[in-house]
């Protein structure tokens, strides 16, 4: 499958610190790529590093195939956009004025364009309100639309939903969406809001320590994760008597919440329960598949 | 670096920093000359103020000041709040991105001389009693000119080393204060009133360095030296802020 993003063996050294350790990736071309780890995992430096701001200690990358190390990696980046932590922007001037700013920096010959994109990311009629004035989501939205002047073909989005509020997340998302199938852009994501990530990204990689520790689709990744019930109830001490006499796998949440991993019948599951004084208050499907996964994957290599 | 160059000097003229420097600027100037007058006439009602003091009694240093807190604000903007970003990511050098900052600074450097002259000559007219200009004058005027705009450069350079932090926003400025109120002593020191020279060993050569090759001082020199001396301090400061600004901040990591 041909690749946007090939990185081999990346190392980023800080004095006292290495936050790159011999990264990996690969991001297919047409994919939205979430990129899952937890704080300090080196999410962010790897952006800064692919993005130009920082250069690597040790490795390279290649952008649509060309080298970090060759001169034409600055004409590959003409064809990606970024968000790199926030939305850069400059509070003093409108949406508009913020747009024809990045059309300058890439040199494109007219300002032809910017209503559309504007109105792609619902900002058309911000009219003369300066941005220093918007509200953060408007900013996350304004940032993504500075990120797409001159059509790029590859956007990095560095935690593009943090301090959305839901409406923001769920427009956040649709945008998203609408990019890569309408528009076939590539889309890097880097989130540790795993929830919301299993909604977008058709591929994972995921990060530890700075260095990728599994990289899949997300084919691939309902098959190797199970379905799992979450169980409410008023006593988890009554309900696994229960759910050992039965034999069912399980994982205890709480005092009051248990995860179940098989498809059963719920009345036998009450029933069960009912002899143990244990009282289910809820049950539903839980999709955590994403977040198990990743927390036995950040565990197993803890262990190792 | 066109791109850039349009980019910038676009934003420049949107600046609030840039309508400070036309305005603002020019209005502390005219109300230094008016402070000055009002201060002369309250001393001794029979004072004579000539014009030429009043033109050129603040623009040098004024200049150097007033550039590097513009170059200051208007770049350290651009790298505090990450904007400068905008133009890495999307492919462009981090030398053509210092090279376009200097020349914008440049222009606006040049304007800061004109407001400064023409507000100093309107207060000339208002507050003085005529023109009587020698040729010392003239020929500093270029000196003037030429230190802050390489000066201008330097504060860029200053600038992007603090890429990233709040002290983008102060250095030039800090610097420039700082050299002023160092010049003030190095001059009593190495002009006394009585001609003799007392500082002696290493201070002495410091002093006599800064005084003859740091462009900060050559405003304010009372001696005209040699052409040779200004033109290696001025193409030594050249540089050394396009090392500091080509060399080291293309190996910066930039948040």
């Amino acid at each position: 499958m041909e690749s946007v993003l090939k990185v081999k063996g990346l190392v980023k050294r800080y004095p006292g610190f290495t936050a790159l350790n011999g990264l990996c990736m690969n991001v297919p071309k047409g994919s939205i790529y979430g990129f899952v780890g937890k704080n300090g995992a080196g999410k962010t430096t790897l952006i800064r590093v692919v993005t130009g701001l920082q250069t690597a200690t040790e490795g390279d990358y290649e952008i649509f195939g060309t080298s970090s190390e060759s001169k034409d990696i600055l004409k590959a980046r003409r064809r990606m956009g970024a968000i790199v932590e926030t939305p850069a922007l400059f509070g003093g001037l409108t949406a508009k004025d913020n747009m024809k700013q990045q059309y300058l920096n890439l040199g494109l010959p007219s300002y032809d364009g910017i209503d559309e994109i504007l109105e792609l990311v619902g900002l058309k009629d911000t009219g003369r309100k300066k941005v220093k004035n918007f509200s953060l989501g408007m900013r996350q939205r304004l940032g993504i639309a500075v990120a797409l002047c001159g059509k790029p073909d590859f956007l990095i989005l560095d935690e593009p939903i943090n301090g959305l509020d839901p409406q923001g997340i769920i427009e956040m998302r649709e945008l998203i969406l609408k990019l890569n199938k309408e528009n076939g852009v590539t889309i890097l994501i880097s989130s540790h809001l795993l929830d919301e990530l299993s909604r977008l990204a058709t591929h994972y990689g995921f990060i530890d320590g700075g260095k990728i520790i599994k990289e899949m689709s997300a084919e691939e990744l309902e098959k190797t994760t199970r379905k799992s019930t979450r169980l409410k109830v008023n006593d988890t001490q009554a309900l696994v008597i229960a759910l050992e006499r039965l034999g069912v796998e399980h994982t205890i949440i709480d005092d009051n919440t248990a995860d179940i991993f098989c498809k059963m019948d719920f009345s036998d599951l009450a029933i069960e329960c009912a002899k143990d004084n244990c009282k289910i208050i809820s049950a539903e499907e839980h999709d955590e598949e994403l977040e198990g996964f990743f927390m036995s994957l950040i565990g197993g290599e803890k262990g190792e | 670096m066109n791109n850039l160059l349009a980019s910038d000097m676009r934003r420049m003229v949107r600046s609030k920093s840039f309508i400070w420097l036309c305005i603002v600027a020019p209005a502390v100037l005219i109300l230094s000359d008016v402070i000055m007058y009002l201060a002369a006439r309250l001393i001794d009602i029979e004072v004579l103020i000539e014009s030429s003091d009043l033109v050129g009694m603040f623009e040098s240093r004024y200049a150097a000041l007033v550039t590097a807190l513009f170059v200051s604000c208007f770049l350290g903007h651009e790298t505090v709040t990450g904007c400068l970003r905008n133009k890495i990511v999307c492919g462009n050098s981090r030398l053509y991105c210092f090279l376009s900052s200097c020349c914008c600074a440049l222009p606006a450097s040049i304007l800061v001389h004109i407001s400064a002259y023409l507000m100093s000559f309107v207060c000339g007219v208002i507050f003085g009693q005529g023109f009587t200009f020698d040729d010392t004058f003239f020929k500093y005027l270029g000196l003037r000119v030429a230190s802050t705009l390489v000066l201008s450069v330097l504060f860029v350079a200053i600038t992007y080393l603090f890429a990233g932090n709040n002290g983008a926003y102060v250095a030039g400025g800090a610097l420039t204060s700082g050299m002023i109120i160092w010049g003030l002593d190095i001059l009593s020191k190495l002009y006394p009133d009585d001609g003799i020279v007392k500082i002696t060993g290493t201070k002495l050569v410091i002093y006599q360095f800064v005084d003859k090759f740091v462009p900060f001082s050559y405003p304010g020199t009372p001696v005209l030296r040699s052409p040779e001396v200004y033109v290696m301090g001025l193409a030594g400061t050249l540089v050394v802020a396009l090392l500091m600004g080509g060399l080291i901040l293309t190996r910066k990591d930039l948040k």
